[in-house]
């Protein structure tokens, strides 16, 4: 450890979406109000700010607001106000228009990329003087004793074979008296720090979504910036939670997606070939005929909500944003607890840094959390997820009573499940038979890969990582047909054959990796650990 | 001794080309919002070689020099955070096309206010255009020697002795400094930024001049880009009538023939 470069700093925080530059910003507004030196230090592994974000997005402005309440003349990227809700149900060839549930009301929010939007808060921390560096990810945690001091940055040059390179350069110790873990949705270190301290003990599963979107420039008259559509149904089963979004941006953009429950049952199922289907539909394919695709890309959500939130404050560190699981599921909306999460986040961190040094467990966090409109908006929302277990027309009936009659406050909880262990067995369900992609609305993987700009250097260790090397093949392909091939959404796991033998084995294409974390979440046995690569890697999205 | 070294930015040309278009009007090349651009790849190596003479004596400086938009502070940024040492930016406003030699005059300018040096580096051309002119433009205006496509250089004293690539190999050939040199692929993978470097970054001398900094006469641009369009691919794909090989081969041979192709 000796020759280990190490930094100081007050505060690190680890990544660079709007919930860890949310904490940032909150940070220095506070240090600077009241002249107090404070160093705040974000960690990003997209090689910039945004290259790795990727949401519908419809976006709730009260958190922005909350944080910078010019924001409008400040110029951040929220433009295209949502004027229209349409909530519609699809069957294979009919689509009928339902009552839009209020939550899924977007009168006052706004369309926009959150890519743009963390590129823009990006910008307004580095003014404030926070320290940004993307393409530097936080590989290992630094734990003293029972405490968390920081976080290690990843090694870059090390080779395939695990030996140095002429390109070798050591990590980085980055030391704080309090770490941000801002990860998203299934933080690698977060997950880390889950078993480590055990912070998951008192909290359900956390129960996931696969996200697939994909960006379109479209000449079309049938397109209406401002409108917000959203389906259920066809193509999914209706024991299949999912359904579709579609979002018209200004300059004749598009963003259309696909979610897909990781609670599913089918091993046949393939998120990415759902969502390519969906496209098909006689009431969605005219949006799209003449249009260019122009973004592709994938992410996992947390789905689970109230229930499933974690113990978010440990000896030296904190939880803030969707790796927490702050996620709103019926309002499909995360942006705007994982802003305020980081935000009261950092009000409890500068009051306690104010007063102390050491790293210790900020309890102010929680308790305030608690006690905002976070804490009620998940909780109204707590029963609306879960009862989708009762299938499409129970969970949609389920909701409407639990909205409309107890307004979010039966006098029960449902609970979840975890999704690894809700695949059935290849033997219960017929193998899918999608449609060939057209090369006009609905495509292939690869070339939609292509369209996430991915790259990682080659020669590295694949940093998708098989505790035991014979699961894939006597477990997952034995029982459940290799799962990976279809829900990875970006190729990277692939069956292959020997030429002479016929034996099969897995393919780790991790060059492909789009960094959406599923195979992380969905692995039947959990053999397959999602790891930062090298410095730099992953997709490099434009306003996703 | 001091090594300018000559940078670019460019769209990023790792990305897929479906995000990009032309704008007929302007002549320009548009990429869908949000894409960051990067600094051109071979200007990036030619940082990288300056970087491995400084490891060999740390006592050389590097500075970076570039034109462009305020963009252009970025590749600027990422050179120091590979290890140069300052950097110049020679800002015009984004839009204004300036051709080999309007680059090359602007860069001897700018060069002539930086005074002395020793070395200066380029890319072997620009990732963007290939045009591959500026380097010896440049060379010939400030009236030195160049030698282009080097994969490997080595000071000696007051000379300067590089390994140049040619069609069946490299030929090696030395000359006296100053001078410039513009790198090839061939000199290897640059270094990423490591954390350090770029956390010093930000508190290393960073200058922006414009053209009036630099002189009084206008540079324009002396060649025009009358237009610049993406070609279309079309495909044909026609099955070979015919129950057997020998059948289809010699209807494929027929077509062949009609096509002027053998």
């Amino acid at each position: 450890m000796s020759d280990t470069e190490s930094l100081s700093f007050d505060v690190v925080v680890v990544g660079g979406g709007p919930s860890g530059l949310a904490t940032a910003i909150r940070l220095k507004q506070l240090a600077n109000e009241q002249s107090l030196d404070l160093s705040v230090c974000l960690l990003e592994k997209g090689a910039t700010i945004g290259a790795h974000i990727l949401s519908g997005a419809v976006i709730d402005p009260r958190a922005l607001f909350e944080l910078f309440p010019d924001w409008q003349s400040r110029g951040a990227p929220l433009t295209t106000a949502a004027t229209d809700d349409r909530f519609m149900l699809l069957t294979e060839s009919k689509a009928f228009r339902m009552p839009t549930p209020p939550q899924m009301e977007n009168h006052g929010n706004y369309i926009a990329s959150l890519g743009a939007l963390c590129r823009w808060l990006g910008e307004q921390a580095e003014a404030l003087g926070v320290e940004i560096y993307p393409g530097f990810p936080a590989a290992r945690l630094l734990i003293e004793g029972e405490t968390v001091v920081g976080v290690m940055t990843g090694e870059v040059g090390i080779g395939r074979d695990g030996n140095k390179t002429d390109q070798y350069q050591p990590g980085m110790e980055l030391r704080a008296k309090q770490t941000v873990f801002a990860e998203g949705c299934r933080g690698s270190l977060t997950k880390e720090l889950f078993e480590r301290f055990p912070l998951r003990r008192n909290a359900d599963p956390q129960t996931y979504g696969i996200g697939i979107k994909e960006l379109w420039e479209v000449d079309n008259p049938l397109h209406t910036p401002g409108t917000v559509m959203h389906t259920i149904g066809w193509p999914l089963d209706s024991s299949t939670y999912g359904g579709s979004f579609l979002y018209h941006l200004h300059e004749n953009k598009i963003a259309v997606g696909f979610v897909v429950g990781l609670d599913y049952r089918n091993p046949y199922l393939s998120p990415f070939d759902e969502f390519q289907r969906f496209k098909t539909h006689p009431a969605i394919r005219p949006m799209f005929e003449n249009g260019r695709r122009i973004g592709y890309g994938a992410r996992a959500l947390s789905e689970g909500g109230f229930q499933s939130i974690p113990e978010i404050a440990f000896a030296g560190g904190v939880l803030v944003g969707d790796g927490a699981g702050f996620l709103n599921v019926p309002k499909i909306k995360g942006t705007h607890t994982a802003m305020k999460s980081g935000m009261i986040a950092a009000e409890a961190i500068f009051d306690y840094l104010r007063s102390n040094s050491e790293q210790s467990v900020i309890s102010q966090y929680p308790a305030r959390l608690k006690s905002s409109w976070i804490w009620d908006e998940l909780y109204k929302a707590r029963n609306i997820r879960p009862s989708f277990n009762f299938g499409l027309y129970g969970g949609l009936l389920y909701s409407a009573v639990d909205t409309y009659l107890f307004r979010g406050r039966a006098p029960w909880t449902f609970h979840h499940h975890a999704d690894h262990l809700q695949l059935d067995p290849k033997e219960k369900h017929a193998p899918i038979a999608y449609p060939k992609p057209d090369g006009i609305v609905s495509f292939d993987k690869m070339s939609s890969v292509a369209l996430s700009n991915t790259n990682h250097e080659r020669n590295q260790p694949v940093h998708l990582k098989l505790q035991d090397a014979s699961v894939p093949i006597d477990i997952n392909l034995n029982l459940y047909d290799a799962p990976e091939q279809r829900y990875c959404p970006a190729g990277v796991y692939e069956i292959i054959r020997n030429s002479e033998s016929g034996l099969p084995s897995l393919l780790i294409n991790a060059e492909n990796c789009v960094h959406c974390k599923t195979c992380d979440i969905k692995d039947p046995k959990q053999n397959i650990v999602w790891t930062v690569p090298e410095p730099g890697g992953g997709p490099i999205y434009p306003d996703m | 001794m001091h090594i300018v070294v000559c940078v670019k930015q460019v769209h990023d040309p790792e990305v897929a080309p479906a995000l990009f278009t032309i704008n007929e009007a302007t002549n320009a090349v548009v990429s869908v919002a949000g894409l960051a651009q990067v600094i051109s790849p071979y200007d990036e190596q030619a940082i990288e070689a300056a970087l491995r003479m400084k490891d060999k004596k740390p006592d050389t400086k590097i500075t970076v020099l570039t034109i462009g938009a305020a963009s252009a502070r970025e590749v600027l940024k990422h050179a120091l955070s590979m290890g140069a040492d300052e950097a110049i930016l020679v800002n015009i406003s984004a839009g204004v096309l300036l051709d080999s030699y309007a680059t090359a005059k602007f860069l001897h300018e700018a060069v002539n206010k930086i005074g002395s040096f020793d070395l200066i580096l380029a890319g072997r051309q620009s990732a963007d255009l290939d045009a591959g002119v500026v380097g010896n433009g440049l060379a010939e205006l400030l009236h030195i020697p160049a030698i282009t496509f080097a994969k490997r250089i080595e000071v000696v004293e007051s000379k300067v002795v590089v390994d140049r690539v040619v069609d069946n190999g490299s030929e090696k050939i030395e000359t006296t400094l100053p001078a410039l040199i513009t790198v090839s692929n061939e000199i290897g993978a640059a270094r990423k930024p490591n954390l350090r470097e770029t956390m010093r970054a930000s508190r290393k001398p960073t200058q922006s001049w414009t053209q009036a900094d630099l002189s009084k006469e206008p540079m324009e641009a002396t060649e025009e880009l009358i237009k610049l369009f993406i070609p279309k691919k079309e495909k044909h794909c026609e099955f070979l009538a015919g129950t057997s090989a020998a059948e289809q081969a010699s209807l494929l041979v027929r077509k062949l023939r009609d096509a002027r192709l053998i």
